[in-house]
């Protein structure tokens, strides 16, 4: 593994008994850039993440963090991991005080400053307890326990759970100053899909099937289209190919084309399938809508 | 750092049970002194010695009470929705973390035996002789081991995330805890406690196994 990576996820498969979750899934992700691993439920994501936690051991394949491979990482290395576990997972019996306490304890460049600038914007007293906070109140705290371990890698599953917009606006700014003025490397999944597009250079697209697509956020949203197009009376709708990637009609009947090419190879493929393509228009699309035109609606 | 968590945690449940186990230590003294107010000495002396009477019988279960108590207070919470994951992921190896647990639920579960041990020892020397006293003691031992086969039981339960491996650490550990109590008889485990001890500890180790497969896939 080159110093340049820091995540390699090398043909890996994953499987609850019969259950093939992944099949020779292979991505790579960067040092220094903000990754969002996408993909409708079910897909896998949070298998995903546990496997590069190292709370899964997969089934076939290989995935490196850090240079060490997931499943068996040493102490030194996961220090130099910060995870936010789904549902922000904290010690709800602890206060505040009494978390940065036990934490800082494993961490010699715990950044007292970070933690008590992040905590201080909520308000509460030191010794507060976890357990009587909000949703939204405890990710905050967990957040600040994970920054002020000044990891080299960040990896959070669906922060956004439980959170109202005035957190995630908060978390996500919180989380790009400090991942940006790090130079940190940051994997992150959420449910939010439009939160994504202010944070993530990167987008890991996880498909049914084992089908992955990393790409730049704006490579993909420079080269997917999304396109409108009448019904044509009389004509089966039109099927996904080489050319169109997901095709779904509107419940006006108005078909939802979209593709990773210009219009006039769209409407090449579309004609080829008996559509009229006379009133074919191109349609700006933001993540969520890209998103969904990529892994379809359902 | 880990006895700073674990502290934290369990201080409310440890001072709880000091307190029941103060009362029962303030009961067991009380008892006594009334059967000698009721009945002649040597009588006692007689039944004990002779019958094989207990009169501290009613510690029997506490122990095992106790670390049943103690062990599903530390370790609930921590696999309540997988919490344990926080502590595994910090830099410490995997045995080491587990170990540092066990290490606090046993120091603290062995101050409250050893109070009991303590409270049994004065209340048996006030009032009988003193070779009644080691008896006594002896004879209580298997109960205190009792106590920490029940807390390891109640530490492999929890930790296993497979249900069928979880009835198999149940199996096990209630059959170490019915050899303890196999028999009341003075005298019954002599030569047995040191057997008995062994088979306790290698309950320590064993709860690597299902923390391995907790972090392994575990939720």
């Amino acid at each position: 593994m080159t110093d340049d990576i820091a995540i390699r996820v090398d043909g890996l498969t994953h499987r609850y008994g019969r259950r093939v979750i992944h099949h020779n899934l292979s991505f790579d992700v960067h040092r220094g850039g903000i990754f969002g691993l996408l993909g409708k439920n079910g897909v896998g994501k949070t298998t995903l993440i546990k496997l590069l936690m190292g709370f899964l051991r997969p089934s076939a394949g290989r995935c490196s963090v850090l240079g060490a491979p997931s499943h068996a990482l040493p102490p030194d290395t996961r220090r130099r991991i910060g995870l936010v576990f789904e549902g922000h997972l904290a010690y709800e019996f602890m206060t505040i005080r009494q978390t940065e306490r036990f934490f800082s304890g494993f961490y010699p460049a715990w950044r007292g400053d970070v933690f008590h600038d992040l905590i201080e914007r909520l308000g509460l007293s030191p010794d507060h307890r976890i357990g009587r906070m909000s949703e939204g109140q405890r990710s905050q705290v967990v957040l600040a326990v994970v920054m002020a371990q000044d990891p080299e890698l960040l990896i959070l599953d669906d922060y956004t759970m439980g959170l109202d917009a005035g957190y995630r606006r908060l978390f996500l700014d919180y989380l790009v100053h400090y991942a940006r003025q790090g130079g940190k490397t940051v994997l992150v999944t959420s449910h939010v899909v439009q939160d994504m597009e202010r944070l993530v250079d990167e987008v890991i697209f996880l498909r049914r099937g084992g089908e992955v697509l990393a790409t730049s956020l704006s490579a993909f949203m420079g080269d997917f289209r999304h396109y409108r197009l009448p019904p044509t009376p009389g004509a089966p709708p039109p099927a996904a190919d080489g050319v169109l990637h997901n095709v779904e009609a509107a419940p006006d009947g108005t078909l939802m084309v979209y593709a990773f090419h210009g219009p006039e190879r769209v409407a090449q493929a579309l004609g080829a399938q008996g559509q009229r393509v006379a009133g074919l228009t191109a349609c700006p699309m933001s993540l969520e809508d890209a998103f969904v035109g990529y892994t379809g609606t359902y | 750092m880990v006895l700073f968590k674990e502290w934290i945690k369990l201080r409310g449940w440890l001072l709880l049970l000091l307190l029941g186990h103060a009362v029962f230590a303030a009961y067991l003294f009380l008892s006594l002194r009334h059967q000698f107010r009721v009945e002649h000495p040597e009588m006692l002396f007689y039944q004990a010695g002779r019958i094989g009477r207990l009169f501290y019988d009613d510690l029997r279960y506490l122990p095992l009470a106790s670390g049943l108590l103690l062990g599903l207070a530390q370790f609930l919470p921590e696999m309540t929705k997988g919490r344990l994951r926080l502590a595994l992921h910090l830099p410490v190896g995997l045995g080491r973390m587990i170990l540092s647990h066990l290490a606090v639920g046993l120091g603290a579960l062995g101050l409250l035996l050893g109070l009991d041990l303590v409270a049994l020892g004065l209340s048996v020397g006030t009032f009988f002789p003193a070779p009644f006293v080691s008896s006594a003691l002896t004879t209580a031992l298997p109960w205190m081991l009792a106590g920490v086969a029940g807390y390891l039981g109640m530490a492999l339960i929890l930790l296993e995330p497979e249900r069928r491996f979880q009835v198999v650490n149940a199996l096990v550990a209630g059959g170490v805890v019915w050899l303890c109590h196999l028999s009341p008889r003075f005298g019954a485990y002599d030569h047995a406690l040191p057997g008995l001890a062994l088979l306790v500890a290698l309950m320590v180790p064993a709860a690597l196994l299902p923390a391995r497969r907790f972090r392994d896939g575990g939720v």
